[in-house]
């Protein structure tokens, strides 16, 4: 390479990088003023407590309850993240391969649970799936005793209704990359004499890893800080740690206390993150080369 | 040859199948809402007792409901307007961002989404109080943006990352300015993730309802919240109408746009 | 009780920045609040058919009497108070809340004080530190057994709540306000009221631990009239404006007056409240005979106010909290010793539901 094409290339790359910044300063900007520096400083406010700097962690890590709710915080948003994925998969699928009346059906069921609210649905379900309720019957009427299976108030009240909230957050990430995805691979597979099944988890699979993966971020993060659907559809053992945290900001008003539960979440999060990182490059959605 | 034919249709039937059954779920509590807001009873119950369009009369005879859904409007829109284009351009930018840098700027760029809303709520409260704009329009569609903000860039940076920079390459290589192979080859491949990430940003303004309880001033009540304190002290089957009459609408605006594109 | 260090203030350098470029847009936006002459204060509610009540029996005929417009706004949460409070921008006059905050917000220095000069202490019924010098109380409401009609002989106290052989079926219980569960379960097990304060938590939690499997804990109130008005629960500790709502809507429930703690709802005023002159009149007005009588006839809440009962039915009083029928047999709830311990106690209560 000449010094000039050498010298010409850094000036691109400077640019470049120049640009990237550019492009992502306004969201920084937004981000920095309005959420970072607030957080910092809540959570700088959690180690501040008359009574000492780490009270309120010495708190959570002595009384059992707060990191078992924390266990089952994650669990169940874990468990929810795989229901979607199982779930949202056909669904994407069928969207990017119909034709365009299916695509305006599909869309307009997902719109639709998208539209109601989430405090109508939650309810929605609690009048659906109470013991005296129509699902019950139609169970009944399938030969199972209807009080039998207990369809609310419990985990599966919680997973039912939270996975029918969280399924957009999968299918749309999911449609969007396998909208992208050329058919070309998928059936030079088959002409190579793949079966079907073998197409789809060789090849297929691995070409929408980034919309799988980020649709799944989606759904665990955004569960993991919900309350609501727990709350109104779930047994006592099914607390989720944003409702101990709601209870700490409104009731009680200890507000230290609330941020150290707030900021227990957030670095076990980290931590998941770090290890999504290291075992599936959760990195590579973003296109982190 | 006919054996891998018929397991592909079967497979394909099964896909079809699932899809169908999903998309039901989906549906079910939203459809369910239409029967309980024509009960004639003070109550929820499924099915409902008697009939009466009551709740409906109730809902459009009141200024407050109108004005709900006048903000709710006005906030969603604003957000989707700054956050997509700010959004956008953030997942842009990260796309060239490499190793930790780009690793933690991924990360703090989901934060608003891992910190439970609540707390968001009273961050975002004391950052927007100072400048006086709580309780108003454009102050709680300025926090709602930093929520959107997140999904717009996720969605956009999903697509981009199956983006082939070849392409690019190429088209630079024909001897096009960066932004117009931005504007050519870039831009139309990325929409579906810009539409996702719009679509996003407005649905989780619309949507929310922790933040705008703290944000919500006398100026400012949005839909959510005028619903949740029709729930919160008792489920009132207004709540069912308003929730009904939302639906319709979209279906409304979903049936505009097929009949607007042609096909 | 913890305070904070961080206080309200803002960075100079972000006020700077920002806020020169977002005044003008803010000061465009900005609704025109008339503040002069306290021409109409804010009231922050519960909402629904309570503040509809409000407005018959109160806004409207306050602002008939003094010409102060009434303002109502939902979303009354302690945590919205002290962030309004801490950051000086209070936008609220007077802020219905439980009685637990009349200390707790006090302590947090987030009330103004009441002004006794305008507003008359004497009226207010005696008892368990209704007034303090920060808040108020505001209407007396009951939680109260309440059982589904298909029994028959009916529950007669807080023992049948735990007797599941003779009175089977779930029981709705507030899992969020988990005072009543852990009072009527002492009650039950033995202790005399008057020995019930401070309370034994952990002795009470035993005796909820035999009714463990047929307990529904509702989230809201409205869940709880649901569990009982479609009879998913058969047995349930509510408010009585609640169960009586259940009652007229047709709902089979009946309620057990030989099981009931009353307490009271509060209204204070947020330090900074824009209007203070006007919602001390507010509150002065709301706690007159006439005023009290008129909100007890728009809703099965009881008047604070004694002198209200003359003023009131005799067949309305039947079903008022404070009312004839739970002379002798109500236990008023010890609110001050809620607000120092709620937090430990409901640590202990969730420890219980997970295990």
């Amino acid at each position: 390479m000449t010094d000039v094409a050498a010298g010409s290339l850094r000036r691109r790359r400077s640019r470049s990088r120049r640009t990237a910044f550019l492009l992502v300063l306004p969201g920084a900007a937004v981000l920095a003023a309005l959420f970072l520096l607030p957080i910092a400083q809540l959570i700088a406010g959690s180690f501040s407590d008359h009574a000492g700097a780490l009270v309120h962690y010495r708190r959570i890590l002595a009384v059992p309850v707060y990191l078992l709710v924390l266990g089952r915080t994650v669990v169940i948003s874990a468990i929810t993240a795989a229901i979607c994925l199982v779930l949202g998969f056909p669904v994407a699928y069928r969207l990017v391969h119909a034709g365009p009346r299916g695509k305006a059906a599909i869309l307009l069921c997902v719109f639709l649970s998208f539209w109601t609210n989430l405090l109508i649905r939650a309810f929605s379900w609690m009048v659906l799936l109470n013991p005296n309720g129509i699902v019950s019957h139609l169970f009944g009427a399938m030969g199972m005793p209807g009080g039998s299976v207990k369809l609310v108030y419990n985990l599966t009240g919680v997973l039912i209704g939270q996975t029918q909230i969280l399924l957009p957050y999968m299918i749309l990430p999911l449609a969007a990359v396998m909208s992208r995805l050329d058919d070309a691979y998928v059936k030079a597979a088959r002409s190579l004499g793949a079966s079907p099944f073998r197409a789809f988890t060789a090849v297929y699979l691995p070409l929408v890893r980034t919309g799988t993966l980020a649709g799944c971020v989606l759904v665990f993060t955004l569960s993991l800080g919900s309350f609501v659907v727990p709350a109104l559809l779930g047994g006592p053992r099914d607390m989720f740690l944003a409702q101990l945290i709601e209870f700490n900001i409104n009731q009680t008003l200890n507000l230290g206390f609330a941020s150290a539960l707030s900021t227990v979440l957030l670095a076990t999060t980290l931590l998941l993150y770090w290890i999504g990182d290291h075992w599936f490059g959760l990195g590579q959605v973003w296109g982190g080369r | 040859m006919g054996r891998t034919l018929r397991r592909g249709r079967l497979g394909a039937f099964a896909v079809s199948a699932a899809a169908a059954v999903v998309c039901v779920y989906l549906l079910v509590p939203s459809v369910a809402v239409l029967p309980l807001s024509v009960t004639a009873t003070n109550f929820v119950v499924f099915p409902p007792h008697g009939f009466s369009t009551g709740w409906y009369q109730a809902l459009f005879t009141s200024q407050v409901w109108r004005n709900a859904l006048i903000s709710s409007f006005s906030v969603a829109s604003l957000t989707t307007l700054v956050a997509t284009p700010v959004g956008t351009m953030m997942a842009l930018g990260l796309a060239n961002f490499h190793g930790w840098l780009a690793r933690a700027s991924n990360f703090i760029v989901l934060l608003p989404i891992i910190v439970p809303t609540i707390v968001t709520a009273v961050a975002l409260y004391s950052a927007l109080a100072p400048l006086g704009l709580v309780g108003t329009i454009p102050g709680l569609a300025l926090a709602h943006t930093v929520l959107a903000l997140p999904f717009v860039v996720i969605n956009v940076s999903a697509v981009l990352a199956k983006l082939d920079p070849r392409m690019v390459q190429a088209a630079r290589s024909l001897g096009a300015r960066p932004l117009a192979a931005f504007r050519l080859v870039t831009l139309p491949n990325l929409l579906p993730g810009v539409a996702a990430g719009a679509l996003f940003a407005f649905l989780t303004s619309f949507d929310d309802f922790v933040v705008a309880l703290f944000l919500a001033g006398v100026g400012a009540v949005t839909l959510p919240v005028q619903m949740w304190s029709g729930i919160r002290f008792e489920i009132s089957p207004v709540v069912a109408a308003a929730s009904t009459v939302l639906l319709a609408t979209s279906c409304l605006l979903l049936a505009l746009q097929r009949l607007v594109r042609g096909r | 009780m913890t305070s904070r260090s961080m206080d309200g203030k803002s960075v100079p350098t972000r006020r700077t920045v920002l806020a020169s470029g977002l005044a003008m847009g803010a000061t465009l936006a900005m609704p025109a609040i008339v503040r002069a002459a306290d021409q109409e204060i804010v009231f922050a509610t519960w909402g629904g058919s309570w503040a509809d009540a409000m407005q018959k029996a109160w806004f409207d005929p306050f602002q008939t009497k003094t010409g102060i417009a009434v303002k109502t706004v939902s979303g009354n949460t302690y945590g919205k108070i002290e962030a309004m409070v801490k950051a000086g921008r209070t936008e609220w006059d007077v802020v219905e809340t439980l009685p637990d905050f009349q200390w707790i917000g006090a302590e947090k220095g987030l009330l103004a004080p009441i002004d006794f000069s305008v507003v008359n202490k004497s009226l207010i019924m005696q008892g368990a530190d209704m007034v303090t010098p920060y808040s108020v109380p505001q209407v007396l409401f009951s939680e109260v057994l309440t059982y589904n009609t298909k029994f028959k002989p009916p529950p007669q106290g807080w023992a049948d709540l735990f007797d599941t052989a003779k009175f089977p079926g779930m029981r709705a219980l507030d899992g969020g306000d988990i005072q009543d569960a852990l009072e009527g379960a002492l009650l039950a097990d033995g202790v005399a009221p008057s020995a019930l304060y401070p309370l034994d938590v952990d002795r009470a939690l035993k005796k909820l631990s035999a009714l463990r499997d047929s307990i529904q804990f509702f989230d809201t109130n409205a869940q709880g009239e649901q569990f009982l008005m479609d009879g998913q629960c058969t047995l349930g500790v509510l408010p009585d404006g609640r169960a009586l709502n259940v009652r007229a809507n047709g709902g089979p429930v009946d309620l057990q007056y030989n099981a009931t703690i009353t307490t009271w709802s509060t209204m204070v005023i947020p330090k900074g409240a824009p209007h203070l002159a006007a919602a001390q009149q507010f509150l002065a007005f709301a706690l007159t005979p006439e005023a009290q009588a008129a909100i007890a006839q728009a809703y099965t809440y009881g008047p604070v106010v004694p002198k209200a009962f003359d003023l009131i039915s005799p067949e309305r009083a039947k079903i008022l909290s404070g009312g004839p029928q739970m002379q002798g047999k109500a236990v008023l709830r010890n609110e001050k010793w809620w607000s120092e311990n709620l937090s430990a106690a409901n640590e202990k209560f969730n420890a219980w539901k997970l295990g």
